[in-house]
């Protein structure tokens, strides 16, 4: 299975791929740099992905934007989801969970390698 | 689950329409950048001005590029080239929903990576100004300064959301009530509010996160480069103060005296930092030489000294501040921000 990373910024992908690596990860990943450019990486690998790491603020189509998506349409809905945001205010943590009750995780910018580790563990498959 | 790519032309359709259905819009500016926050926020400008929006700061053609090659002029780093990291970055965010929108709560984040000591840098760097302006109310209300630049252009998102003709009362005494960066433990976060209020009430949080892991840099060339005065007959204090001002960029003359901080005064420093008790002339002498042979100049002085008890006698000479030994870095930043 493979994990799927949305963030429009080239270095934090890097920096969270590399912290993935770093702890011994296997899981393919993926890269998308906005929501739009996700929805084309979901449309073919959905069903290979177990996990989603989701920038909020991307150009285009936003993390929030794509997330709202994605919980309506039956093939995803099911992949979790964890929110990786510079954003971590209480509202924007409520409006997250709004948009997508199930969300796996919400965590914020910058984040400790063991958080981002903790956080997606179980969803590892 | 079907092994059937999905339909991507529907699968956007249903991300937009119930992005619309629960109202969501969000927008963003971001920037990165490897390594300093001048750099940072640079990009994190760069991005504002060349990449998301249409609206440029100025009628002169010219004036964008001009201005940040000057900013970067100014902040260029010299570890740039040597560094390689993926921990820093920033980002400027604008972000707000529907709901967000109608309680006029929104959220300008402006997140800055700092290394320990450099929030005073950044502090600087915010009351840059990036343009000269001939209109005095203008330059009053920080109008040339670059966080007043990040607030026209929250003013200007906002507009695009039809929010037009935002009120936003002019930025003043942040720097005061800021923590000036000393003594704040690496990789904690500091947080402060600059006093933007968007009809009324809301805020534009600037959170600040120093990170122990930042590699060393300097800026080869200081925003401001002023010239302090130091008079103070104590060795160990001047050898403790001297590298403490240089750090913060400033230069330093040093006089051992008041009448040797007299013959300095032809160095024409921007300010004094001035001590009571001396040999040959002390400081309140030389506070009244001063006056006589200044006029209309007045460069400002601030009295740190261990001698409590004399700030009115030195304030009516025209002292601006008086501080006690031991000195406080924090305080006496506040107090040569003040003054200068």
């Amino acid at each position: 299975m493979k994990i799927l990373v949305v963030d429009d910024s080239m270095l934090d992908r890097k920096l969270l791929i590399r912290i993935l690596m770093k702890s011994g990860i296997t899981q393919e990943i993926l890269q998308a740099e906005d929501g739009e450019q996700a929805m084309e990486v979901l449309a073919t690998n959905y069903m290979d992905i177990c996990l989603i790491l989701l920038d909020w603020q991307m150009p285009k189509v936003s993390g929030i934007e794509l997330m709202a998506g994605i919980v309506k349409i039956p093939q995803l809905a099911n992949i979790p989801i964890i929110m990786v945001t510079a954003s971590g205010s209480d509202e924007n943590k409520r409006a997250a969970r709004q948009v997508n009750p199930n969300l796996a995780g919400y965590l914020v910018k910058p984040y400790k390698p063991d958080e981002l580790i903790a956080a997606i563990k179980d969803y590892l498959r | 689950m079907a092994d059937k790519p999905l339909d991507l032309r529907k699968l956007k359709e249903i991300v937009q329409k119930e992005s619309a259905r629960m109202n969501l819009r969000s927008f963003s500016i971001e920037g990165e950048s490897s390594f300093t926050l001048a750099l940072a926020l640079c990009a994190a400008i760069k991005k504002i001005f060349f990449e998301k929006s249409e609206t440029t700061f100025s009628s002169e053609p010219g004036l964008e590029k001009k201005f940040i090659t000057e900013f970067e002029r100014k902040m260029r780093v010299d570890a740039m080239e040597k560094f390689n990291s993926t921990t820093v970055f920033s980002s400027v965010e604008f972000a707000s929903n529907e709901e967000d929108l109608q309680r006029r709560e929104y959220m300008l984040t402006l997140v800055v990576y700092l290394e320990q000591g450099y929030l005073p840098d950044f502090l600087r760097l915010l009351q840059y100004p990036y343009i000269d302006s001939d209109d005095e109310a203008e330059v009053k209300d920080g109008c040339g300064t670059l966080v007043n630049l990040i607030a026209g252009q929250f003013k200007r998102e906002m507009a695009h959301l039809g929010y037009r003709d935002l009120m936003m009362s002019p930025f003043e005494s942040y720097i005061n009530t800021a923590p000036n960066g000393v003594g704040i433990p690496r990789g904690l976060t500091e947080k402060f509010e600059l006093s933007f209020d968007v009809e009324g009430s809301k805020r534009l949080v600037v959170e600040l996160v120093t990170l122990d892991m930042l590699p060393k840099w300097k800026t080869t060339e200081k925003m401001v480069s002023k010239r302090i005065l130091i008079i103070d007959d104590d060795p160990t204090f001047i050898k403790i103060i001297v590298p403490f001002l240089q750090s913060q960029g400033f230069e330093v003359i040093v006089a051992l005296d008041g009448a040797e901080g007299i013959r300095k005064l032809s160095e024409n420093p921007h300010l004094i930092i001035l001590d009571i008790q001396m040999p040959v002339m002390d400081g309140y002498q030389f506070i009244l030489e001063k006056k006589k042979m200044e006029g209309e100049k007045n460069v400002p002085v601030i009295v740190l000294t261990a001698k409590d008890g004399m700030a009115e006698m030195f304030k009516v000479e025209g002292a601006r501040e008086y501080l006690l030994k031991p000195f406080q870095p924090a305080a006496l930043l506040n107090s040569i921000q003040r003054c200068i």
